[in-house]
């Protein structure tokens, strides 16, 4: 069926005609969240939720430490080839350990990527598609690396920050890919990565 | 799947005699239920976030007109086609056509309950092309040959034994396995599906008209798969799945998942605006959007039945609803079932095929307190069994019950004298607290569907008329 075809059966079937005004949609309400707009506050809440849906947080203080930490969990994981996104602070975090990276990226164990900022009331990361899909997904082991000021209260103010330039692909991340489908046992890892790790630095 | 709808009745007490299917049933639906409870008392003002969603699905219907326009305009100026089908036909034409005319070989599919209403995956492989459902649960299904019960638990009416046995046979894993092992199984084969499938075909949850942005809801990851890897996305969508603007997702987003899983938030929701834009490192070349109407204009007609079109398939209804509970999704005969099912395919099916569903509910109202967009479900199935009766549609005996009702109801000697004769029958009806009718014909066969508590022994009105002095 063609466009004009198919509204203008929508169009009839509300009495509407072609030009016919259109009301005000109610006010927007965005939920409450209960969290100020502290720093402090938002990383201790964000830090609470992360954990709580099964996240693994590991604070920094320095660049030099995030790496360590990093270096240290991919002992841990026994990874033997990474994709790495090339925004900056990954870049900054993982150049000196000259990792290797899978040339296919259905090979590699890990990846790792920043953020574009986590979200404190859910426990959430927010990732773009501007740096790539694959390595926030393809890999079992999910590695971010994130500076503490990059958290916002809730994924509206998230939105926000992209004004109307949205990237082709925003995913809201909160936790490991689980499914409960077989008698509502809760498993990780069944098609997403099955452990988080973000190293909070600052 | 056939469509069953006119015989609930042998569904149902098939159904009921499932001690497999019951367990699983009671298991799920009563896990589902406390989480949500959980998760709405978290979010405090969860009550004025319902008012607020069902306020803008409200005012969204009222002039879909002007938001499909929106929709449309957006999506194509960001490169998307957009495809209008006007029944599910037509609609399978379109994507089968897409698939064949793009060399797709193998399709990634995740879950979407539209898919399953136009037949999709039947239509794919007639033309040549592997659908491959990707989420765990209707993978279960597709290697069953089964279909969804639940909304969001769409293999929740198998226990794990059946599910070990299954992957045992089809696809080679231990007969012990345990669920991990069976997710890994499922993990490895489904990964080889992402990375040959050339096309990925989701539904929406949402699409939001000032943007054309999409957003889907899921845990597991395979639908970021299907939407990241293969070249060409495809969604489709249902006329109501529009919210005008992105400041409402959020909260959408929010009731959804709470009421879904009683989660704050789902593992993953994809929000996503056209398709690979320059200088992305990778994602589909081409999106297209397919909006279908399939009956839903001629719901979105009716002032009465409008507002079912709010809904977002959380599937809290169903959870909540004491039918659905014991009898599971099946006995309703088609994709949609529980209390949203029996109001809304006599919508999409016509009365006649469906009559029978608006009856399967005590009307105990659970469904429309627990609806995170207040769809009056209890008082819209009065509606169809308001007007199965007015069209004669309704079982003979349950027509000339009501009007015998309407009769001595206005007639307040009659009611009196029936009130208390009713209740000496039921005395001698009474076992042990319910009502066993084997040997009065009619009756009988009512009662074997349903447990009848015996009446109280004093009527209110009569008590009412002592000035309550006498509660025994
Ligand atoms: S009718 Fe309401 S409760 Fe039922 S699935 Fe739809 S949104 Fe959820």
């Amino acid at each position: 069926m063609n466009r004009d075809a198919f509204i203008g059966r929508v169009r009839q079937a509300l009495g509407r005609a072609p030009g016919d005004p259109v009301a005000a949609p109610p006010q927007p309400y965005i939920p409450e969240v209960p969290v100020s707009a502290d720093s402090g506050e938002l990383v201790a809440r964000f830090g609470a939720e992360f954990e709580g849906v099964g996240g693994q947080l590991h604070r920094a203080e320095s660049v030099e430490e995030a790496r360590e930490i990093l270096d240290r969990l991919l002992r841990e994981h026994q990874v033997a080839s990474v994709l790495i996104t090339d925004e900056p602070l990954v870049q900054v975090v993982t150049e000196p350990l000259a990792l290797k990276e899978a040339e296919d990226p259905a090979d590699a164990d890990a990846g790792i990527t920043g953020a574009v900022c986590g979200v404190a009331a859910t426990g959430s990361l927010v990732l773009s598609s501007g740096v790539g899909r694959r390595p926030s997904l393809m890999p079992l082991v999910h590695l971010v690396v994130l500076e503490s000021s990059a958290i916002v209260a809730d994924l509206h103010t998230a939105l926000e920050r992209f004004g109307g330039d949205l990237p082709s692909g925003l995913v809201q991340a909160t936790g490991p890919s689980r499914t409960a489908d077989i008698e509502q046992t809760l498993t990780t890892g069944v098609h997403g990565p099955g452990s988080v790790q973000l190293i909070l630095l600052g | 799947m056939e469509i069953t709808t006119s015989r609930f009745k042998e569904n149902a007490s098939g159904a009921l005699g499932d001690s497999n299917l019951q367990a699983a049933m009671r298991r799920a639906t009563g896990s589902f239920l406390s989480r949500r409870s959980a998760a709405v008392a978290d979010q405090g003002d969860f009550e004025a976030l319902r008012a607020y969603c069902g306020a803008v699905k409200a005012h969204t219907l009222e002039y879909l007109d002007h938001y499909l326009e929106q929709l449309v305009d957006r999506v194509e100026a960001l490169g998307g086609t957009v495809h209008f089908a006007a029944d599910g036909e037509e609609a399978v034409r379109i994507v089968t056509d897409l698939a064949v005319a793009n060399g797709v070989r193998t399709v990634a599919k995740s879950k979407s309950m539209l898919s399953e209403e136009i037949h999709l995956n039947e239509a794919l492989e007639a033309a040549g092309v592997c659908p491959v459902e990707t989420d765990l649960g209707e993978y279960i299904l597709q290697i069953d040959g089964d279909f969804p019960s639940h909304i969001i638990g769409p293999a929740l009416h198998k226990t794990k034994e059946q599910i070990t046995q299954l992957f045992h046979e089809k696809l080679g894993t231990a007969a012990d396995a345990t669920v991990s092992e069976l997710t890994a199984a499922a993990r490895r084969i489904l990964r080889r599906s992402f990375l040959e499938a050339d096309m990925g075909v989701t539904g929406v949850n949402f699409a939001v008209a000032e943007t054309g942005t999409i957003a889907l809801v899921e845990n597991e990851g395979n639908i970021r798969f299907s939407t990241s890897l293969p070249r060409i996305h495809l969604a489709m969508m249902g006329i109501e799945k529009i919210v005008p603007r992105m400041r409402d997702l959020p909260a959408f987003l929010n009731v959804l998942t709470r009421s879904a899983t009683g989660q704050k938030a789902s593992s993953y929701i994809s929000i996503l605006t056209g398709s690979r834009r320059a200088g992305e490192p990778d994602g589909p070349e081409a999106f297209h959007l397919l909006i279908v109407d399939n009956g839903r204009s001629s719901v979105l007609a009716d002032p009465k039945l409008r507002d079912v079109l709010r809904c977002i398939r959380c599937g809290a209804c169903l959870n909540s609803c004491p039918v659905y509970q014991q009898v599971g999704g099946h006995a309703y005969g088609w994709v949609y079932s529980g209390p949203i099912g029996a109001v809304l395919d006599p919508g999409l099916l016509g009365l006649e095929e469906t009559q029978m569903l608006p009856h399967a509910s005590s009307l105990c109202g659970a469904c429309g307190e627990v609806c995170p967009v207040k769809i009056p479900l209890p008082e819209l199935l009065v509606e169809h069994r308001r007007r199965a009766v007015e069209r004669g549609l309704a079982p003979r005996t349950e027509r000339l019950g009501i009007g015998a009702y309407a009769f001595i109801a206005s007639r307040p000697i009659l009611w009196n004298s029936g009130t208390t004769g009713g209740r000496v029958a039921a005395r001698l009806l009474d076992r042990g607290g319910s009502l066993k009718a084997g040997w009065v014909p009619g009756l009988a066969s009512w009662l074997k569907e349903r447990d009848f508590p015996a009446p109280a022994r004093r009527s209110f009105r009569e008590l009412w008329r002592r000035g309550l002095k006498d509660r025994a």
